[in-house]
């Protein structure tokens, strides 16, 4: 008899075990309410992917979601923000190549390290950069501005929505493949930049595709635009000019490094799930994005690849931001 | 048919229930704190900056622009009952409204401003839908060195439309410009006098400097001075203005719309301006010009059509150029561009229901203000008697909240107590905030106008002087150069501003 209870005793023991074992969940709950943060203020379009996941994943996990915004020095504030955020699961950060490729190069002192500190969760969306001219401009296509650069090249001019951006540094890989020296004049944003290009005062500007294309589109041609595939049917990429340049930015989902690793599958795996729904996949290509939902490791390896691509430009532009 | 159009878009977007409430609440705020003498719009709208944050940005706007509307109505009604400009634009109504209300037509006088306000404002919101899109075309002409050129008009007209000391006046921009130039340069990436603070990254921020130097340090002025507030006692009647009366004012009116809608459009000017500008006409042209000073009607509806109008014509440069002429209008770029809506003519093509429906808006707001100021006239009154040191601790407290949430950070709070403290030094040393706001705010568009236009000529500073419009801008800031240098008319404008308390 008392061997049968042991035996029961035993059996039960074990079935938590193996209840445990199973379900992974239940040892490594996130524990609510979970954090999205902004570095950047409401509007723009790390908010509006914040708030996009944060909405979709509450269901998912069955957590509260919330959205915060940490505003400031260009999302740096926000960055380190987040960085000293628990590690386990509830807190997020919405990041781009600003932050993670570019800022590294050019500040001496960063108060964050992004591989250090960070660890990549999933990329959510990608934006293609453009290269667009006045649309009462002579010129009509890439190779036509090529040749019209080459004739002048004193007003080799172009702009961009910031300085020490990525399509600041855009443009000068255009220039160094086209062969023509250009000469970057920034914008205080994509807004300034559009009415500087309609009134004709910048012969070209680099910028993203959806702010180019958004307002104005009888005032403004697009000559290329910069990603693997077309963005508009009519208008060609640069790879299919025969420039092997490809400009895109991104963002993407990252969380403080020593969250546990059963944590960020999960979180990894919900966001992916989210990013491929439908709805929030017409919502980012409203904003002019594509949705991609990758993987953490696919992730990783773009941020190293851009990295590989970007780094030598900008270090070749000698810009320092201190 | 597309002005129509474009004003039923408007329409639409200013009367849905929701843009009206905020129309409302703006014009009754601006009643408010245009009653109470001592807090201004300029205050008001710096304190409330942060709080329209969680708004759309179309109400915010419409609510922050009754608050400067609303408060031009609301200013005459104490100076014409207490003898004391609720506003700082009101000033000249002192003159003879109050003189009405002692021979007993305070009535009168108070439907004669609400009533030259409300055309006023009828006026200049169709020169506004008139005006926006051709000036918004125009816009796209203006390159660098346009805009460069203009931002040095700019900056000299509010050296001359500043009152008190010229000096002071260049002392206050040029420690505008100093402070516009802290954070990153837009041109090169690079950090400038940051001091290594991540927050100053993004340079001091607009909010924290408007709000310190405006909110803070004057409520810290205002309780410091003894409260001495007296009211006139007898019962205010005889609303209906008399046949003989109408004959009289409204060609007043129509000059005062007139003179205030033009120097609306001009930097530096505003209500203020325009009121002073209109009463010192009116008395040029009228019959019994020593009548004025002692009850005259047309010195109570010639500066109150005129300072409706300027308030809000002033929207016009900024709507259409992108460029603020006055402080308020500093601030409203501010307001939008909070929203992420870099003011400048895109936002007519980028966001039309904004445009069309603030400016809608303000006839709307201008008729609900007609009705807030005629039959309530005697709420008004009793709120001339709520004790400061009640009214101003509040006020501080919402001020923090404000401050905080808008970049979620404890230091803008910091920052807005040294500037309140720095706002209060000013004060005493009758140094007027607002060429410092206009230097801050156009010191680093004009640095970054000047570099771009350097960079697209290759270094040749000949591209500001052979464009013909940057240099007609360039000619009338020198222009107004010699006109503070000149003594004669030096003098003039000494008394213009010598009963001006403040600037708005």
């Amino acid at each position: 008899m008392i061997a049968f209870r042991k035996w029961c005793f035993m059996i039960c023991i074990a079935m938590v075990f193996v209840i445990l074992g199973v379900c992974p969940g239940s040892t490594q709950e996130i524990k609510g309410p979970i954090k999205i943060i902004t570095p950047y203020a409401p509007g723009g379009s790390s908010d509006i992917v914040a708030r996009l996941i944060a909405d979709k994943l509450k269901d998912i996990l069955g957590q509260t979601v919330i959205v915060e915004n940490k505003p400031g020095a260009g999302g740096r504030i926000g960055t380190e923000y987040a960085k000293n955020q628990p590690a386990d699961g509830s807190s997020m950060l919405v990041m781009n190549p600003a932050l993670f490729v570019v800022s590294p190069l050019v500040y001496s002192k960063l108060a964050y390290d992004p591989d250090l500190d960070f660890k990549p969760v999933s990329q959510v969306q990608v934006y293609h950069f453009v290269l667009s001219i006045p649309a009462n401009s002579p010129i009509k296509d890439f190779k036509g501005l090529i040749e019209w650069l080459k004739k002048n090249p004193k007003q080799a001019n172009y702009g961009s929505p910031a300085s020490g951006s990525l399509p600041h540094f855009f443009g000068l890989m255009i220039g160094k493949y086209a062969g023509v020296e250009m000469v970057h004049v920034s914008y205080n944003g994509s807004g300034p930049l559009i009415t500087a290009l309609i009134g004709g005062h910048i012969p070209m500007g680099v910028d993203t595709y959806d702010a180019q294309s958004r307002y104005h589109p009888d005032k403004i041609r697009i000559l290329a635009t910069a990603g693997t595939s077309r963005k508009h049917p009519d208008i060609p990429t640069f790879k299919e000019l025969g420039y092997e340049i490809e400009g895109v930015g991104w963002n993407g989902i990252v969380v403080p490094a020593k969250t546990p690793q059963a944590i960020m599958d999960k979180l990894s795996q919900a966001i992916v799930k989210v990013v491929k729904m439908p709805e929030v996949k017409q919502k980012l290509e409203q904003i002019g994005a594509e949705a991609t939902g990758t993987t953490a490791e696919e992730f990783a390896r773009v941020i190293k690849q851009d990295r590989g691509r970007w780094g030598p430009i900008i270090k070749a532009s000698g810009f320092k931001a201190d | 048919m597309e002005l129509l159009s474009n004003l039923a878009l408007g329409f639409q977007t200013a009367i849905s229930p929701q843009n009206l409430l905020y129309c409302f609440l703006g014009t009754l705020i601006g009643t408010v704190i245009g009653v109470l003498p001592g807090i201004g719009p300029v205050q008001t709208i710096a304190i409330l900056l942060p709080t329209t944050f969680a708004l759309p940005p179309v109400s915010a706007l419409i609510m922050l622009a009754g608050i400067y509307y609303g408060a031009q109505y609301g200013g005459s009604t104490t100076s014409i009952l207490v003898n004391v400009p609720g506003e700082a634009s009101s000033v000249v109504t002192c003159l003879d409204g109050y003189q009405m209300a002692l021979q007993g037509r305070a009535g009168a006088a108070l439907t004669v401003s609400a009533l030259g306000s409300f055309v006023a404002g009828c006026f200049a919101t169709l020169l506004i839908v008139l005006l926006a899109i051709p000036l918004s075309e125009l816009a796209f002409k203006f390159g660098p060195a346009e805009y460069f050129s203009l931002m040095v008009f700019g900056l000299i007209g509010s050296i001359v439309f500043a009152s008190g000391s010229p000096m002071k006046a260049i002392g206050m921009i040029v420690l505008g410009l100093l402070f516009g130039v802290v954070g990153t340069d837009i041109t090169s990436g690079t950090q400038r006098f940051s001091l290594g603070i991540p927050e100053l990254a993004d340079g001091i921020g607009f909010v924290p400097l408007a709000m310190g130097l405006f909110g803070i340090s004057q409520i810290i002025n205002s309780l410091e001075q003894k409260e001495k507030r007296e009211i006139l006692k007898t019962k205010i009647f005889g609303f209906w203005l008399k046949k003989k009366d109408l004959k009289e004012v409204a060609p007043a009116v129509a000059r005062g719309t007139l003179t205030g809608s033009l120097l609306g459009l001009l930097p530096g000017g505003g209500g203020i301006l325009s009121s002073f500008i209109s009463y010192m006409l009116e008395k040029k042209v009228s019959h019994n010009p020593e009548s004025f000073g002692k009850g005259n009607i047309c010195g109570v509806a010639s500066p109150e059509s005129a300072n409706n109008a300027g308030a809000q014509t002033s929207f016009i440069p900024l709507l259409t150029l992108g460029i603020p002429t006055n402080v308020i209008m500093a601030m409203m770029a501010g307001a939008m561009m909070i929203h992420g809506i870099q003011p400048g003519p895109r936002v007519i093509s980028s966001n039309p229901e904004l445009f069309w429906g603030v400016i809608v808006s303000m006839w709307v707001g201008n008729l609900m203000l007609v009705i807030l100021n005629l039959p309530l006239i005697g709420i008004w009154v009793k709120l001339l008697t709520v004790p400061y040191r009640v009214l101003y601790p509040a006020i501080l407290l919402f001020c923090c909240i404000g401050i905080y949430s808008v970049n979620n950070n404890i230091f803008d709070i910091w920052l807005t107590a040294i500037l309140g403290f720095s706002g209060y030094l000013f004060v005493k040393l009758e140094c007027e905030p607002a060429p410092l706001i206009l230097g801050f705010v156009l010191g680093p568009m004009m640095e970054e106008n000047l570099r771009r236009g350097m960079l697209i000529s290759r270094g040749d500073p000949s591209i500001f002087f052979t464009r013909p419009l940057s240099l007609a801008f360039l000619l009338m800031a020198f222009a107004m150069l010699v006109v503070i240098a000149v003594p004669a008319i030096h003098r003039k404008r000494e008394e213009a501003f010598h009963e001006e308390g403040e600037e708005g």
